[in-house]
């Protein structure tokens, strides 16, 4: 009789202190086990060796692995089994992929076939590089326009992104999902940037009108959710607010959004 | 708005999107309430199942102090 087989999601870690050679022996031995196993492999994404968010066996590094395979339930059980006894493999995380999923998954490949799954910051390098940027582990495609063919070059692909997003909004939420996640974090950064710029110019003529509207400008058309409620309460406290922001936007552009930073400076500070 | 058509195009929230994860919870990594985010309550569902599996795979902190 056949049976019935699923779809599956397994991302696990590896240790990232062990050599080259034994990560990619370990990692053909799980795709080894899953396809003997009367499995069949759909894809294996590599993410390389990433920084970990807080320390699993006192390692704070580990390299990861996605893998989408089709295969009965029953071997399941079995593969995690595998998985936890393997000293080198840190976590791992079974999902089995609905239609949802599978949906979301055939859109992305769709979308961009090269692209692996993580929406992330690269981090392997600690917080932040030396020039205040973060390194994107998925593949981010610069958006170049004829706003933007003028502009200074760009350190990084965020920051090519960032100076023209404001104007590219309607543009930018026509796009793939993932993608437009990605502008409208660059817009996040393009906000600090952008009021960089305007508050250099604009400085002598109408220093708090001209930021205000900016910001609201800025406000309305690029965010709306998380912070807008926090926003709106900021928004009374605007002319110390945008004091603030001048000095914080004027010591360092860090790729943040202003209304969350600020809040969170004004909330520290009612509370200390 | 260009956020609003966004939650409801959004049909899955992957725990690898740590990015659009990441707006929806606060500098300590906690998760927003919903009457702060206005989010719809199956999208807010969906991300906190979402935020549990990257916190269980280490791409998200349980804790953090500067999260952002």
């Amino acid at each position: 009789m056949s049976v019935e087989k699923n779809t599956y999601e397994l991302t696990y870690i590896v240790n990232a202190v062990i050599s080259d050679d034994q990560i990619k022996d370990l990692i053909r031995r799980v795709t080894a086990y899953v396809s003997d196993s009367g499995g069949e492999i759909i894809e294996v994404e590599e993410w390389g060796s990433r920084r970990l968010a807080f320390p699993i066996q006192k390692k704070r590094n580990g390299y990861y692995v996605n893998m989408y395979f089709r295969a009965s339930g029953t071997m399941i059980a079995r593969m995690e089994r595998v998985l936890e006894i393997d000293d080198n493999i840190l976590r791992y995380l079974t999902l089995k992929m609905d239609a949802k999923m599978i949906r979301h998954y055939e859109k992305r490949k769709a979308a961009d076939p090269d692209a692996i799954g993580l929406i992330a910051e690269d981090r392997t390098r600690g917080p932040k590089d030396r020039d205040g940027s973060h390194k994107r582990a998925g593949t981010v495609k610069p958006i170049v326009t004829e706003a933007t063919k003028g502009d200074a070059t760009p350190k990084t692909q965020e920051e090519s992104t960032d100076v023209k997003s404001e104007g590219d909004d309607v543009a930018s939420s026509a796009e793939k999902d993932e993608k437009q996640d990605e502008s409208v974090v660059q817009e996040e950064n393009d906000e600090k940037s952008a009021e960089v710029d305007e508050s250099v110019e604009e400085k002598d003529d109408k220093p708090a009108e001209s930021e205000e509207t900016s910001e609201t400008e800025a406000e309305q058309t690029e965010e709306k959710d998380a912070e807008s409620a926090e926003a709106e309460s900021s928004e009374d406290d605007s002319p110390a607010e945008v004091s603030e922001e001048k000095s914080d936007v004027s010591d360092e552009p860090a790729p943040e959004a202003a209304k969350g930073e600020d809040q969170a400076e004004e909330k520290k500070k009612t509370d200390a | 708005m260009s956020r609003s058509t966004n939650i409801s195009e959004l049909e899955y929230i992957d725990f690898k999107n740590t990015e659009l994860i990441k707006r929806y919870l606060n500098e300590q990594g906690k998760i927003l309430p919903r009457r702060v985010t206005n989010v719809p309550s199956n999208f807010q569902r969906q991300l906190t199942r979402a935020v549990k599996r990257a916190r269980h795979l280490s791409l998200l902190p349980f804790v953090a102090d500067s999260l952002k």
